[in-house]
């Protein structure tokens, strides 16, 4: 089957690990220097399923805890929203759902995944499992490490999957 | 540097957009390059081929309306290049128009990091605070609770002193009053003898138990009592055990070493039932007997074993049913006797078994606790299965003996995120994670619960942190790593409701 070109954004707040994901996602790199994102800066990645390839448009957005209109245009067009929070940082699993409903208000229920990143900090966590048992109801929830590379090929080849 | 599109230098002029270099991607409907113009090198696009163009702005412009009016801000374009992307359409084509934001996104940048770096640390302090908050709360919980149990044992200790007293006071009207009997009563000599020990043993007890409760009110501390109860234990036990053996008769309290509450309960109801037998059946009412077994009736099971030739097992079994009276001076029948009445009326029962080496044994066990205490009766309650995560082979194996001997399996799992998947289907009501063996348990029982595995997750360790901060939400109880079965299954059958 042809490939297909799908745009997918990277959302969550500023430091949970956006641009190590895709980094560590597309170039197998990890750089501990946080270093903020401004803007919008777009990566492609084809992803081989078992039916068919998905090359992957990735929009790393610069991290807010809300969407506003320039954010806003920066969705459009996406079928697959990369939901990012910091396991670290409790407050972030909220904002990358408000992130979800704001953008999915945009552009309609397009697939989504959650990322709670930054398991290497494990023991610093402060989400609740039972929190993400109940996100995990509502769509697949990953804990991943950009840092390790855990679950993170895993959570991005199921929204692959999960894309028209 | 080839002039832009009118239709670009128009829209620049109606935006008021301040002079910065700009370049110009003109595309037609199917997204062929018509024509590139302007300052292409500040954006690194000067030499790129128009195949990568166009396949890269169509990409950029996925979802993007070409009517125009379309502007996406501060894009990366890679090598170090920003630009303010706008559309501009024209007829037949659309102006993909870039202009260079580099300074500004550098300045951006600059002011975002700060803000964040400091919204960072607020936030580090701020969860360090309600740390310290809650470490405070949790220390004046501890001091509270030490409080209340240093006051409720400096009552035990009255309690027991008064109790002592009494005894002590009993035993020299009864020393007077036996002194006092005819010679032609029998025994003079013998019970003056007798109750001359019963003083000095009632002494030791009271003794042992004034420095046991000292030391538990100068600690004040759940480690220091428990300490401080086996030590209390292990003299009582002491005790009983050489009395008893003195007349030929090994006495076996078939309890877990850690048990310092059963074994005190028992230890202080058989220390007093031996000590007491002879003159508290002679010269007080039974009750006595009875209260002092009533008062101390959590024991669960006592087992006698003899080999002497004046153990009469016949005897001891009429004594049991309350058949025959009491009326020997031999301490081991106003034992059985007073434990005997005391269990039937609480409903106890007594096996008589005889050993590999044909001595005889009588295993003594009162209906309230009798699955408690003893390591060889079955827990009630939880039935298990149990799985057990750990990189330690000869542990897992323990568990699996010990747990296996009161009926409940128990499967080994290597600490190994591969398995979760695996323990997730099994769904075992408990899983038991070696902490020491295998650290990663903790990750892993973060993940279980976070897929909404319903069962108790026990951590064995030697550490305070698997229940601490918002770990607590992932852990069911957490048990030192050498916590005896009783101990883990009643933690278990405790949690489980049963």
């Amino acid at each position: 089957m042809a490939d297909v070109v799908r745009k997918v954004c990277m959302l969550g707040d500023f430091g949970v690990g956006k641009t190590s994901l895709v980094a560590r996602y597309i170039a197998n790199t990890f750089s501990d220097k946080y270093l903020t994102t401004v803007g919008v800066k777009t990566d492609t990645k084809l992803v081989q399923l078992a039916e068919r390839r998905v090359k992957m448009v990735l929009w790393d957005i610069a991290g807010k805890d809300s969407l506003d209109t320039l954010k806003l245009t920066y969705v459009r067009g996406s079928t697959g929203l990369v939901m990012v929070a910091d396991g670290t940082r409790a407050p972030t699993v909220l904002s990358a759902m408000q992130l979800l409903r704001h953008a999915r208000e945009e552009i309609g229920e397009v697939a989504a995944v959650l990322l709670v990143n930054k398991f290497d900090l494990f023991e610093q966590w402060e989400v609740a499992p039972s929190q993400l048992a109940e996100l995990r109801e509502r769509m697949p929830v990953f804990e991943t490490s950009a840092l390790s590379g855990e679950s993170v090929e895993e959570a991005f080849t199921a929204l692959a999957e999960r894309l028209p | 540097m080839s002039a832009l599109p009118d239709a670009v230098q128009r829209y620049l002029q109606r935006e008021a957009i301040a002079p910065a270099p700009t370049a110009v991607l003109s595309f037609d409907g199917d997204w062929q390059l018509l024509g590139r113009s302007g300052e292409l090198a500040a954006f690194g696009i000067a030499d790129a081929e128009d195949e990568l163009l166009q396949r890269r702005f169509k990409e950029l412009c996925i979802g993007q309306s070409r009517l125009g009016g379309t502007r996406l801000s501060q894009l990366d374009l890679g090598g170090g290049h920003n630009a303010d992307v706008h559309l501009v359409a024209e007829q037949n084509q659309v102006h993909v128009v870039l202009i260079d934001v580099r300074s500004g996104v550098e300045r951006e940048r600059d002011w975002q990091q700060n803000a964040q770096d400091a919204k960072l640390r607020s936030y580090e302090q701020g969860k360090q605070l309600r740390e310290l908050r809650q470490q405070r709360i949790s220390l004046e919980q501890a001091r509270d609770g030490a409080n209340a149990k240093a006051a409720e044992l400096t009552a035990c200790n009255q309690l027991y002193d008064q109790r002592l007293r009494g005894a002590l006071a009993d035993v020299e009207r009864a020393t007077t009053a036996l002194l006092e009997l005819p010679t032609e009563h029998g025994g003079r000599a013998r019970c003056a003898e007798l109750l001359k020990q019963a003083v000095g043993r009632v002494d030791k007890i009271r003794a042992a138990l004034n420095r046991a409760v000292s030391r538990i009110n100068e600690h004040s501390g759940g480690g220091s009592s428990q300490m401080a109860m086996d030590e209390l234990s292990a003299e009582l036990y002491a005790s009983v055990a050489a009395q008893v053996e003195a007349r030929g008769v090994g006495l076996s309290l078939r309890l877990q070493q850690r048990s310092a509450e059963p074994l005190r309960v028992i230890a202080g109801a058989a220390s007093e039932t031996f000590h007491y037998g002879l003159w508290v059946t002679l010269l007080r009412s039974r009750s006595e007997v009875e209260g002092i077994l009533r008062w101390d009736g959590q024991f669960a099971q006592l087992q006698l074993l003899s080999d002497a030739d004046d153990f009469d097992l016949r005897q001891a079994e009429l004594l049991w049913e309350q058949r025959i009276p009491a009326i020997d001076d031999e301490p081991l029948a106003y034992a059985l006797f007073g434990l005997g009445r005391c269990a039937h009326r609480y409903r106890g029962r007594v096996l008589e078994q005889r050993d590999s080496q044909g001595r005889h044994r009588l295993l003594i066990s009162l209906a309230g606790r009798q699955d408690e205490p003893s390591g060889e009766i079955t827990s009630p309650g939880f039935r298990g299965p149990v799985g057990i995560i750990s990189d330690d082979h000869d542990y897992a194996e323990e568990w699996i003996a010990q747990l296996g001997a009161r009926g409940i399996g128990l499967s080994h799992y290597a600490a190994d995120s591969k398995v979760l998947s695996e323990l997730y289907e099994d769904a075992p009501p408990a899983l038991l994670f070696d902490l020491q063996s295998a650290p990663e348990g903790r990750s892993m029982a973060y993940k279980l619960r976070a897929r909404g595995y319903p069962g108790q997750l026990i951590a064995l360790g030697d550490e305070d942190s698997p229940l601490s901060g918002s770990m607590a939400a992932t852990w069911s109880a957490a048990l030192p790593r050498d916590c005896s079965s009783r101990q883990l299954l009643r933690t278990l059958a405790g949690r489980s409701g049963a």
